[in-house]
């Protein structure tokens, strides 16, 4: 019985289908990676405006305060003690003019404004000249 | 028995691509990105200066009546006041701000406890959208 009929070919044969799928695997890793990255910014339900909010600029922290004016700083939940001794930590390893450092402020559109308060005055005290509060488009 | 009826020719060409196999990986991304995607809004950024130092002094310099928005909290509603208007629709500010005379000196919003950060931000939106040129956020007492 014969099963095949080897025939041995000189020409070099290029298949596609493995370079396909290992290309395939790379694109569905990177867009994995991409959304594990995405991930870790906290999900609020951001304040809506209808004008005068601008494209994001990138920002060096990112302060995120929920509905309730509990403070997360990279998915860490903190108080404001320890998110400005944080800031401060990390402003003194930059070595940079803390007029100049970018704050990001991603607040629930339901938080209380006391809190608010409180870290908007001790962002002042540490010399930080601006924040950049996070919206969404009504 | 014949398994197989392939047999390579000198003339075919020593690239093939086998469509069976990419079908499959195409509909396996296509599964992939309808089951992980999710609809995320799109953030924008308002910003906005502090001058925590200024909020129960005096604004500026000048002789001249700043932009201030005073939003406090007060009976069971939240209250806008720039000037003599007092409001509790901010929108009622919209034509005072934009007709406001010399906007180089920025706008002020002084923010009281107790108040939804929400019309914070939108009070912080409406001055840059009626032209100032700064908008600073004054944490109340």
């Amino acid at each position: 019985m014969k099963l095949s009929k080897s025939k041995r070919s000189h020409s070099l044969g290029f298949s596609m289908t493995p370079m396909i799928d290992i290309v395939f695997l790379l694109i569905i890793f990177f867009l994995t990676a991409s959304q594990f990255t995405r991930d870790l910014q906290h999900p609020l339900s951001l304040a809506r405006v209808a004008h005068g909010a601008v494209q994001p600029v990138t920002t060096e922290v990112t302060f995120n305060m929920d509905k309730d004016g509990i403070l997360f700083v990279s998915g860490e939940q903190l108080t404001l003690r320890s998110a400005i001794a944080k800031l401060e930590q990390k402003r003194n390893l930059r070595g940079r003019d803390a007029s100049r450092f970018r704050i990001e402020l991603r607040c629930d559109r339901r938080c209380p404004t006391d809190p608010v308060n409180r870290l908007i005055e001790r962002l002042s005290e540490l010399g930080i000249r601006q924040v950049f509060v996070s919206v969404t488009d009504d | 028995m014949k398994l197989s009826n392939h047999r390579n020719h000198g003339s075919a060409s020593p690239i093939e691509l086998s469509m069976t196999a990419m079908i499959d990986v195409v509909f396996l991304l296509l599964i992939f990105f309808l089951v992980t995607s999710k609809i995320v809004q799109p953030e924008r950024q308002v910003a906005a200066d502090i001058r925590a130092e200024m909020a129960s002094g005096n604004l500026v310099s000048t002789d001249l009546q700043p932009a201030l928005i005073e939003i406090t909290h007060s009976g069971g509603t939240t209250v806008f006041q720039l000037g003599a208007i007092r409001t509790s629709r901010l929108l009622d500010l919209k034509t005072p701000l934009v007709q406001f005379s010399d906007k180089s000196e920025g706008a002020f919003v002084r923010v009281g406890d107790e108040v939804s950060f929400e019309q914070v931000a939108q009070a912080i939106a409406m001055c840059k959208s009626a032209g100032f040129v700064s908008v600073s956020y004054l944490p109340g007492d």
